[in-house]
């Protein structure tokens, strides 16, 4: 009987474990935060963020572009460098956020660092 | 290295050149497909770079493979960790030149793009049949390709390798603007 049990329960622990779905960046910590301002490096010098990759982090800046693409929503920070933005996927939920939100003005982005081309990548964003 | 300082400064050096000869997108799509007995894989990149010269007839693109999305986030660990080995091969690249191209031809031409695609720092030759749009200014090209798997050494562990197609599909679609630095 508690051989059963724990075959049964062990077999619903790692069915879990196989699908469990990526996690909202609201439940992950943010390990720094940026001013998209300071952030005046060509892509070539985008180098030294690699030890924020798959890290949520937090950026300030202002926004520059809202591209929508059917339900996907991404949002473009300007940094210092005009070469340079930040590209910013953001999560299904933040639709309503995102309506709000005014070309120009001061946002902070919290995202999963993913790494940069010419630009700084960011993925299941959230506005915050 | 070389390519990705082509990619880079390929858009800088003819910006001083030929400005409206250029067309550069930085949200272009591919997603890959691969069919599994337990349960198909499949990822979505939309961040991908990627710049189309109309004087040189030539694509380049350069993707970001931790950008590719999953809805399970064992595939995602698994696909970065294991498959490509994300750290170590950050980057995937395709150039190419297309072949009998057109390029201020309104509406769609369907044409075959040759060149190399890298890949785990493995590079192979990839001929692709592509549509390209030009309208408006801008410029659609959409696609499918397929990759063998063994081509560019990605490991399947033993256990899996039945039940993993050699094979993984990829779509892209790009949509290019000119590009103006």
């Amino acid at each position: 009987m508690i051989i059963s049990a724990s075959i049964i329960i062990g077999g619903i622990l790692f069915f879990n474990y196989l699908n469990k779905n990526v996690p909202k960046t609201q439940s992950i910590e943010s390990i720094e935060v940026f001013s998209a301002e300071n952030i005046t490096t060509d892509a070539e010098g985008l180098k030294k963020y690699d030890r924020y990759i798959e890290e949520a982090i937090n950026i300030k800046g202002k926004l520059k572009e809202i591209k929508k693409d059917k339900e996907k929503h991404t949002l473009i920070l300007s940094s210092k460098n005009e070469t340079v933005t930040i590209i910013c996927k953001m999560q299904k939920d933040q639709i309503k956020k995102i309506n709000n939100l005014q070309i120009g003005k001061t946002i902070t982005i919290k995202g999963i660092y993913k790494g940069y081309l010419i630009d700084m990548i960011l993925l299941n964003c959230i506005i915050i | 290295m070389k390519k990705l300082l082509f990619l880079f400064f390929l858009p800088i050096c003819l910006g001083f050149t030929k400005p409206k000869n250029q067309y550069l997108t930085r949200n272009g799509q591919v997603t890959f497909f691969s069919y599994a007995s337990a349960e198909n894989i499949k990822a979505e990149n939309n961040e991908v770079l990627s710049i189309l010269d109309l004087d040189e007839e030539k694509i380049a693109l350069n993707i970001l493979m931790r950008a590719f999305e999953f809805e399970k986030s064992l595939m995602q660990e698994h696909f970065n960790d294991s498959y490509i080995e994300s750290d170590i091969f950050p980057r995937a690249t395709f150039e190419g030149t297309i072949l009998n191209f057109r390029p201020r031809l309104i509406g769609t031409q369907t044409k075959f793009i040759k060149g190399d695609f890298t890949l785990r720092g493995i590079t192979k030759p990839l001929k692709i049949k592509a549509d390209i749009d030009y309208s408006n200014n801008t410029y659609t090209i959409t696609g499918e390709t397929t990759i063998d798997i063994k081509d560019y050494k990605i490991k399947v562990p033993q256990i899996l390798a039945a039940k993993i197609a050699k094979t993984v599909k990829i779509s892209f679609n790009f949509k290019y603007e000119p590009y103006e630095k």
